[in-house]
Parts: C-alpha cells; sequence; structure tokens
C-alpha cells in the first residue's frame, strides 16, 4: 500500500469520436501507443481508451498524439485520478 | 433514561440536566441526539474558533472523484481578477519549483472537453471545490463506507 | 489475484466513460479486472440535493450503499463539475444519527405533549395523527389543519401533498419553504409579465457581455454557474461584472465594479438606472412602445407585520398593497427623475462614479446585460418591487428574452420552481399560474382531478409566517412539516415560531430524515427517505426539469414522504371531511376514502408496474401496486400542456439530462417570448408577453421605502443572515459531512475591525448578537472571506447551536409574504 502510494500514477479514460470509415484503423494506432488500452466502440465512432501513464505530462502528449490522428473527430475526457 | 430509544428529550427535563451535569453535548448517555445537543430556548457556550489544520499531509480521499481537501492555511490567499495565490504554487509551470500537486489535467479543459494551453477559467476560484480542513471534531459520525471498505467486506 | 485499488480506478473509469459514450465494455474490459463483478459499480444520474442550480450528478451504487458521486459530464447545467457540497452529496445520507422508527412524545404509554419521545409504528403514529387531525376537521373546520412543505418535495410529493390538502381536507392552508426563498420573485414574475419564472436560461451566460449581480454571492451560493460567469468574464477580456451587496463576499473577487450600498437602497439604485437610461436618450422607444404597459403601483404598503403592529396601523395601503393604476410614459420618467446620481449615490453610499458605469452598461444597446439576483432581492421588505425594478430597465431598454439579454432570477432550492412554483404548493395557487381565488381555475383543476365542482375552496391558505402566527394563536391545531426546519429557518423564532410548536392544543408532525431542532419541537417524528432513496423530480432555476430514479433502499422503517402522504389518505372517508351538500349533488363519491378520490381515479393509477425500469427499486409503487410517480406526473402535467407550461413525456426524463419547459413537439425552448424562439410566442410580434392578455409587459413606477427596521442608538448595527459555501440552508445535511463541517464548523459573527474595536472586541471573543427579539452566543470573526462595512455585522443561519432566527425579524413584503432574512437592528456585547 504505501509503495504505490508514493508512486505517481495517472488514471484516465477518454471517449474517442472519429470517423465512421477511419475507426478500425485509429483504433489500431491508438492500441499501439504506450499505456493505452481500448475498451469498447460502436459503428457510430465512438470508442473508449483507457490511459495509464505515469506523469501529467505523458498523459497530456499522449492525448495530443491521438487527437492528431488523421480522421479523430475529437477526444473528450471523462475520468481522471492521479495519485 | 438510558434506553436508546429516546432521541429527545423534553425541554424542561433537558434544563434540568443542564443545571445538574454543566453540559450535555459531550455525553453521550444523555441520549440527546440533535446537533444543537440542548433545549431550543436554552444558549449555551460557543466552542472556541477552530484552528485550520495547516500539516502539509495529504489526505485519503473518499472515492476517486472527491476534489482534495486544502492540508494548509490558506488565510489572506488572493485569488481575484489579478492574480491567484494557489496556482503559483499548484499551476503545471510551478511544480517543479514549489513541489506541490499538479492540479489535475481536468482543470485544462474547457466545457466542451476540449484542452487548453492554461488552466481553465471555469476552474479559476479554486475554492469553490477545495476546502481547508479544521482541528474542529466532527458533530456526528458518519456511517459513509467507501469503496476499500466495500471491495474488503466482500472479499 | 485479487483486485487493487488501483484495478478499481481502471474499472471506474472505464465504467465512465462507456457510460457517456452511451455503450457497455466490450469483452476486452474483462482483462483489466480479475474479478469483475468485485469492482462493478452502478452509475446512474440524479440531479443534485442542494441549491436551484441543478446540476446533474453521477451517482455510484453497490451493494444498496452509494459509493461515489461526481459532476455529470453530460449535463448541459455543469459539464462535470460540481462544488464541494456536490462532491460530498455521498455522504449527506450516513449521518449515523439517521431516524429510522416513528418516535412519539409519550408518558406512561401514552401520547403527551410535554413526555418524551419513544418509538412507535407506523400504524400507531398514524392512528395519532389521524385523532388529531379528524378532531380539528370536526371542532373547526380544514382552517385548523395545516401544512408547511418544500421547494425540496419532488415534483409529484408537492402535487401529492397539494392535492390532498386543496382538494382532499379542503384546506389552502399547504405552503412551502419556498416562501421564505423565491415568494417575492414570482410576485415579480406575475406582476410584470402575468406568467411565472425566468424568460431566459443558463446559456445567457456564454452570450452576454456584462453580469450585474444584485444581491447574490453567486461565488458561494450557486457556485457551478458561477464557474460558467467566470469563464466568460476570463476568456472575454470585454466582459464586465458589476457586483452590488451590502457587505463584501468572494463574488467581488471578479467584480469590475464592485459596490457595497447600504441596505435596502438597492430601490433607489434601481430607479436611478432607469432615469439615467432615460436621460441619456436610451430608451428602446420602438420597444417600448409596442411591448410595454406602465403602471404607478400603490406605496406605503407597511411590513407584512402582525395587523396590530404600529407600522401596520400607520401604512396606507397596508390592505391594497397591490393596487396599482395606469400611467403615461412621460409620468414615469417624470417619476423617476428624482433618483439622480448625486440623490442616489448620497443616500445609497455608493460612488457616483460606480453608479454611472453600471448604468451605461444597461444604456449601451450594444452591451448584452444579465442581471442575476437571489436572497438580496427577494428576502426584502420590497422583495416584488425589487424584481418588477430590474425587470423595468430590461424592458426600458428591449434587453430581454434573446441570447445574452436577460433578467434572471436565481432559485434558492433544489424544485422551488419545479415543485413549489410549478405544482403550486403555495397557499394561494394551483398547478400551472392558476390561483385558488379564482372560481375559473378552480373549475379546472377540479375537472382535471375528476372531483365534483365545489370541492376546492376559494379562499387564500396561511402562508408560512401567518401559519406560524395562526399555530401560536391557536388556530391552526394539525400541522404536518415535510422536508424542511422550520424552526431553525422562520424569523423571530422565540416570539412566533416555538410558542405555536409548543402550544398545548397544536400536535405537530415533523417528516424528517435527521433530528432537527424542528423535529426537537414535534410531537411525532416521521422517519422519511432522501434524495437517491426515493424516484424523484426537481426543476431547476432555468425551467428544466430532471428526474432520477431509486437507487439505494431508506434506512430501517423510513418511508418517503410520498407513501406517508398517499397512505395516510387511506384513513379519511369523503362523508368525514367533505360538506354533505358536495355529497349529495355527487352521490358516487360517497364513503370513498381519500385514497380512492385522490390517487385510484383512474388516472393517477393508469400505469402498471411493468412500466418501470426494472434495474431500479420503487419502494411506494410497488406497495401501492400502481406506478404511483408517473400516475402523478401524467395527470400533474395535463394541466399545463397547451398552456405555456407544456412538460414532456414521463419516460423521455428518465433518459435526459432535463428538459426547459414548455416542451412542445417534444423540443425544449430556451427563450420565452420571442418569436422564432418560443413556439407560444405569436407570429408577427417579435416579442410576445402572452402572460398578460394584450401581450405586453409592465414596467411599474416605484418608490424607495425604508427597511422596516433600521439601526438606532440602542440597536446600533444591521444584521444580514445568509448562507455559507460548504452548507446548504440549515446545514441537516452538510454538518453531518465530516470534511464540510470541519471546513466551516460553527457560525460566527462576521464583524468589521474598527467595529470590534470600539466594542473593545478581539477575533474569537465570545459574544451575544441581540435584538429586541432575541439573543445568540457566537464568536467574533473580523476577517476570513466576508468583509462588511462599517454598521453592519453578518451570521450564517446554517448552525443547529446558534439559532441567529432568534434575532431576526418577522417582516415581510407585503405582497409576496416573503421574509427579510437580510436587515434588522442588532448589537453586539462581548459574552
Amino acid at each position: 500500500m504505501t509503495a504505490e502510494a508514493e508512486e505517481e500514477f495517472h488514471i484516465s479514460s477518454f471517449v474517442v469520436r472519429c470517423l465512421p470509415e477511419r475507426l478500425q484503423d485509429i483504433m489500431s494506432t491508438v492500441a499501439a501507443l504506450p499505456g493505452v488500452e481500448i475498451h469498447g466502440d460502436d459503428a457510430c465512432g465512438k470508442f473508449v481508451a483507457l490511459l495509464e501513464l505515469d506523469t501529467d505530462r505523458a498523459l497530456v502528449e499522449t492525448i495530443t498524439e491521438i487527437e492528431l490522428i488523421k480522421g479523430v473527430v475529437n477526444t473528450s475526457m471523462v475520468y481522471h485520478h492521479a495519485e | 433514561m438510558n434506553t436508546l430509544s429516546m432521541n429527545f428529550l423534553p425541554v424542561m427535563l433537558v434544563a434540568a440536566l443542564i443545571l445538574a451535569n454543566g453540559s450535555l453535548a459531550d455525553d453521550e448517555e444523555q441520549n440527546i441526539a440533535t446537533l444543537r445537543g440542548a433545549p431550543i430556548n436554552v444558549e449555551v457556550e460557543p466552542p472556541k474558533m477552530a484552528d485550520v489544520e495547516n500539516k502539509d499531509i495529504k489526505r485519503a480521499r473518499n472515492y476517486p472523484m472527491q476534489p482534495p481537501t486544502i492540508p494548509h492555511k490558506v488565510r489572506d490567499y488572493r485569488v481575484d481578477l489579478n492574480s491567484n495565490k494557489c496556482l503559483s504554487c499548484h499551476s503545471r509551470k510551478q511544480t517543479a519549483q514549489s513541489q506541490a500537486p499538479m492540479i489535475s489535467v481536468t482543470h485544462y479543459m474547457d466545457r466542451e472537453g476540449n484542452f487548453l494551453a492554461d488552466v481553465s477559467p471555469r476552474r479559476y476560484f479554486c475554492e469553490q471545490c477545495h476546502v481547508v480542513q479544521t482541528n474542529a471534531p466532527a458533530l456526528v459520525e458518519s456511517d459513509f463506507k467507501d469503496i476499500d471498505q466495500l471491495l474488503r467486506e466482500a472479499q | 489475484m485479487k483486485p487493487t485499488r488501483r484495478d478499481f480506478i481502471k474499472a471506474n473509469a472505464v465504467a465512465t466513460a462507456t457510460a457517456v459514450a452511451g455503450f457497455s465494455p466490450s469483452g476486452s474490459a474483462a482483462n483489466l479486472v480479475t474479478d469483475k463483478d468485485l469492482t462493478q459499480l452502478t452509475w446512474s444520474k440524479a440531479p443534485c440535493r442542494f441549491c436551484g442550480t441543478g446540476c446533474s450528478i453521477n451517482v455510484a451504487t453497490r451493494d444498496n450503499r452509494i459509493v461515489a458521486t461526481h459532476g455529470d459530464i453530460n449535463s448541459p447545467v455543469n459539464k462535470g463539475l460540481s462544488c464541494v457540497k456536490g462532491y460530498f452529496l455521498s455522504k449527506i445520507m450516513y449521518g449515523k444519527d439517521r431516524l429510522t422508527q416513528p418516535l412519539l412524545r409519550k408518558t406512561n404509554g401514552k401520547y403527551d405533549k410535554n413526555g418524551e419521545f419513544e418509538p412507535v409504528s407506523w400504524d400507531e403514529a398514524f392512528d395519532m395523527m389521524e385523532e388529531k387531525f379528524k378532531k380539528a376537521l370536526k371542532e373547526k373546520g380544514p382552517e385548523a389543519i395545516g401544512m408547511f412543505g418544500s421547494g425540496q418535495w419532488t415534483i409529484w410529493e408537492g402535487y401529492a401533498a397539494s392535492k390532498l390538502m386543496k382538494a382532499g381536507f379542503r384546506s389552502n392552508n399547504i405552503d412551502p419553504n419556498a416562501r421564505h426563498c423565491m415568494a417575492s420573485a414570482v410576485g415579480g414574475f406575475m406582476r410584470t409579465f402575468g406568467i411565472d419564472e425566468p424568460m431566459g436560461c443558463y446559456d445567457d451566460m456564454e452570450h452576454a457581455d456584462a453580469f450585474v449581480l444584485w444581491g447574490s454571492n453567486m461565488s458561494e451560493m450557486h457556485p457551478i454557474l458561477w464557474t460558467r460567469i467566470t469563464d466568460r468574464r476570463l476568456s472575454n477580456p470585454h466582459v464586465k461584472v458589476a457586483v452590488l451587496s451590502t457587505f463584501e463576499h468572494r463574488t467581488f473577487e471578479l467584480a469590475d465594479i464592485p459596490m457595497v450600498f447600504t441596505p435596502q437602497t438597492d430601490l433607489a439604485i434601481l430607479n436611478y438606472i432607469a432615469n439615467y437610461i432615460i436621460q441619456s436618450g436610451s430608451v428602446n422607444e420602438d420597444f417600448v412602445g409596442k411591448h410595454v404597459n406602465f403602471r404607478l403601483g400603490n406605496d406605503d404598503i407597511g411590513y407584512g407585520l402582525r395587523p396590530e403592529h404600529p407600522l401596520e396601523q400607520k401604512a396606507k395601503n397596508a390592505d391594497k398593497a397591490g393596487g396599482s393604476v395606469e400611467m403615461s410614459f412621460d409620468e414615469y420618467a417624470k417619476y423617476v427623475s428624482r433618483y439622480d446620481v448625486e440623490y442616489v449615490s448620497e443616500l445609497s453610499g455608493v460612488p457616483e462614479n460606480q453608479l454611472v458605469e453600471m448604468a451605461k452598461l444597461y444604456a449601451d444597446p450594444k452591451v448584452k446585460v444579465m442581471s442575476l439576483w437571489t436572497m438580496g432581492f427577494n428576502q426584502h421588505t420590497r422583495g416584488v418591487w425589487a424584481n418588477n425594478l430590474v425587470y423595468n430597465i430590461h424592458l426600458l431598454t428591449g434587453k430581454i428574452s434573446e441570447p445574452g439579454n436577460s433578467p434572471f432570477s436565481l432559485t434558492g432550492q433544489p424544485s422551488a420552481c419545479g415543485t413549489a412554483r410549478e405544482v403550486g404548493t403555495f397557499s394561494h395557487r394551483l398547478p400551472a399560474d392558476m390561483v385558488v381565488k379564482n372560481p375559473e381555475h378552480r373549475k379546472i383543476a377540479e375537472k382535471l382531478w375528476k372531483l365534483p365542482e365545489g370541492i376546492v375552496p376559494g379562499w387564500n391558505g396561511a402562508h408560512a409566517v401567518l401559519q406560524n402566527r395562526k399555530l401560536k394563536d391557536g388556530e391552526i391545531n394539525a400541522y404536518w412539516v415535510q422536508v424542511n426546519n422550520n424552526v431553525q429557518a422562520a424569523a423571530n423564532l422565540n416570539e412566533e415560531t416555538l410558542p405555536g410548536y409548543r402550544n398545548p392544543e397544536n400536535f405537530i408532525v415533523v417528516s424528517d430524515a435527521y433530528p432537527t431542532v424542528t423535529a426537537q419541537a414535534a410531537d411525532l417524528i416521521l422517519p422519511t427517505a432522501m434524495w437517491v432513496e426515493k424516484e424523484g423530480a426537481y426543476g431547476n432555476a432555468e425551467r428544466r426539469t430532471q428526474f432520477w430514479h431509486q437507487m439505494v433502499d431508506a434506512p430501517g422503517e423510513s418511508t418517503s414522504d410520498l407513501w406517508q402522504l398517499v397512505e395516510f389518505s387511506k384513513r379519511f372517508t369523503t362523508d368525514e371531511v367533505w360538506p354533505a351538500d358536495i355529497l349529495d349533488a355527487n352521490p358516487e363519491y360517497k364513503g370513498k376514502t381519500l385514497y380512492e378520490v385522490l390517487y385510484r381515479n383512474g388516472q393517477v393509477d393508469k400505469f402498471p408496474l411493468s412500466h418501470m425500469d426494472e434495474e431500479y427499486n420503487n419502494t411506494e409503487s410497488t406497495d401501492f401496486g400502481f406506478y404511483l410517480q408517473k400516475g402523478l406526473f401524467e395527470e400533474y402535467a395535463s394541466f399545463g400542456r397547451g398552456h405555456a407550461h407544456d412538460l414532456g413525456d414521463f419516460d423521455t426524463y428518465h433518459k435526459n439530462r432535463g428538459l426547459r419547459w414548455p416542451v412542445v413537439d417534444g423540443k425544449e425552448t430556451l427563450w420565452r417570448f420571442k418569436e422564432g424562439l418560443d413556439p407560444y410566442a405569436r407570429p408577427g410580434t417579435g416579442w410576445d408577453f402572452y402572460g398578460k392578455p394584450d401581450g405586453k409587459a409592465v414596467i411599474f413606477a416605484l418608490p424607495y421605502e425604508p427597511a422596516a427596521e433600521s439601526p438606532d442608538e440602542d440597536y446600533d448595527l444591521w444584521l444580514s443572515t445568509g448562507r455559507v459555501l460548504e452548507h446548504w440552508h440549515s446545514g441537516s445535511m452538510t454538518q453531518r459531512v465530516p470534511e464540510l463541517h470541519s471546513a466551516f464548523p460553527n457560525a460566527v459573527c462576521f464583524m468589521h475591525p474598527a467595529d470590534a474595536k470600539a466594542r473593545k472586541l478581539r477575533r474569537g471573543d465570545e459574544v451575544m448578537v441581540q435584538s429586541r427579539r432575541g439573543e445568540i452566543r457566537t464568536r467574533l470573526e473580523t476577517r476570513g472571506r466576508n468583509r462588511v462595512p462599517k454598521g453592519l455585522v453578518f451570521v450564517p443561519w446554517f448552525d443547529a447551536t446558534q439559532l441567529i432566527n432568534k434575532v431576526t425579524l418577522d417582516a415581510t413584503d407585503p405582497l409576496s409574504k416573503e421574509t427579510d432574512y437580510k436587515k434588522c437592528a442588532v448589537k453586539v456585547i462581548k459574552a
């Protein structure tokens, strides 16, 4: 417990909206990013990305990277927890 | 008198008890369950003004989404149109120097969930969500169980 | 492997995001934790339990308990935020002293008003209530019973209560604590526009160029709306914020034009702005010509005290406070011309340059202005006037009913609008803005309720303050209080409130979740479910109706207010409470219980249990055997549909984050009265104030008049009371959250350091705050969040150990009957 409390970590979840025809491509690109898991998607072009990273800087950088992928319309953070 | 069933005592009786016992507020056996702890028509001495806890030790949260409480004094902290004293330690730019915890990344998002270059103005007044804690004891125990407690009980 | 805390947080993150996205997690989520069942939470939505903002909250439950709450990212109101109280909603239901059994005062096993509280069964509790209510009805008639409810009742609770009292018991002695809060706002709307509630909505905050706060500390009292104004101000440098108050508070932190005025002089400042607009040639003549009438209101209307009070004896128009006569624009211009900047600056203490700067914001046709107010205007012996006067300014300039131009009345309670006002639980009202005094309105209500003609009485019932006076005078003898703490909340506790509750002739029932001081003063206490322990609906300040499901069960034997009301109705038959002539003319109603005629009328019991969402419990419906909440809502909604108060279909509200009425063809209305934005505004009108027969709003000429009580030699300070951010109203919920209590543990008396020094007092000293009516012991605070001017003290009222309403005066606005909690005369001495 103490060891875990000492270490900084950030857990955050996002809804990523993208062009439906690009959904599968984008999901595989995103899934390849370090610290990212994909959870659930629908045919309309939405999926959930779970980010688990050590620093807030890495978090923001990863989000920016996702946003820059061609076909991504927007990302919206739903949840963020840092310790 | 000592049955747990009686939550309130009639005003006259309580007044008599106060005379006998001095104070009722901290005596569980008296079964005065209101936060007032005294008859409505009797004025009791107000507790001394509580001191703000100033230990700079992070407190556990009840659930992950709870805004952390402030573990230090904020007296005379200026937060207005011109400056924000809280951000002078807790903003991303300042944390390397101050070693204070950085405000959550959510604070950099606008109403629509877009990321901004700096703290979102909607989060500007820190004390709307983050409050200090004092040494005043709780008036009533809380039966709230946090997630960890429920997880433990489930296992 | 056991799931770790980190797994748990990850599962939460995914669950929340998938809920937002609107789909369930894929199989891959199962990889995340070893035992999904262990970490799974149920997330549901509910409006916040506290103020009238109506933030939507995501509530996580597990094993019949709430484990977490946070701001709902899908809600247009709060977009993921909530204030510190909202973040701690998880804990409000878990104070260890929750009431779980009915308690009756007894001696030797029998009811005794001077006895001690003992637990009794629900049957025994209702037996006693039945006996006392029947006795009062039989001996003195419907005027001898009363009910005091709340803007915290859910919509269907208020509706069921109003129906039980007004149609069942034929007594209009039912009033909500919204009387202390929003009655002046209602009076202002009805008088100026002929229809209640704001024309604009919160979206105005993203459109306005200037905000003027008239007696509203939004930073602490409506924090989430304040985040929207802060966002607008800090993101757009051209935006200006003007803040007016009788003392400096946190809202001043954002003020470009900060103004502290002498209590009561807001009336003069309002008239000064109207005068400035006229003198500077800034009147929107086209708008005024087409959409406005002018009237001269009666002045010298008294202070709503007991009729024998010298101030009432002296007042010229105490008995015709609402009267007015037509006048012309020129006459109105002449009337306000005396309010020039020199006079008003001297009277109010606000520097001339600040008055001019603020007036220019209103006068400039290019600046979109939003005016906001709460208790500073409403809790005012001229509260309706203050509301009328601010509308004057917006009407003179035509700055109304369009994005950013918006006079906006903020609301104190979560359903003051939805329940107290829209349902019409006030002593003079019926649903959809109808009133009991109007025979046509009564007929409409009787028809929709499927009740015989003549059942709803035509007399105005006793309002909140009058109820306390009648309890004291022994005129109301059986009394039921639900969802509020009026012994702590009502003014002049010693002289008016407590004598009534403890009057040996009276039987007082209090339904509450916690042992409040009102429960302490009662004879019977009914343990009551709260918030998400029942299915509910609230209506917020921007006309948004929001629903929630029952997420957890209430503890012990607690039941909801709704269950109590409907169950109690079974104990009365029409023959016992309705006049023989009405029953003779309508024999089909003879021998029926009130339950049968009010709630089993083919409408309220129309929807079967199969209509309920099977994911959630619904204790009341299961007990009565039909979907009670849906039946009540649909019957109630029939009052407003087609009459500019249209509510949407019941089931849709469980799916969305609320809709702003009128909801026409499934679409909500953001701005009312503006052609093209409001489906009720007639084509070709431009603006259509359809609440008035000629479609025109009214500008009222009304003067500055002094307060009921001002400081003098003996009592040399103004007292203002109010709230603090961390606590809500009487603190019965927030004081039981350890973090909120710890953050602001006790009430204090805020005083200017110079005033303290003159009295040889120091911060932290124990002091007595005394008025002609009572005193409290408290501690002196000379710094902190409120910086009061010399000559004024501020004491918050959340603290049950320091009942500041022993000190306040029960003077009310003669029009709205709302108490002025912001002004009376006190002295402060060392205890």
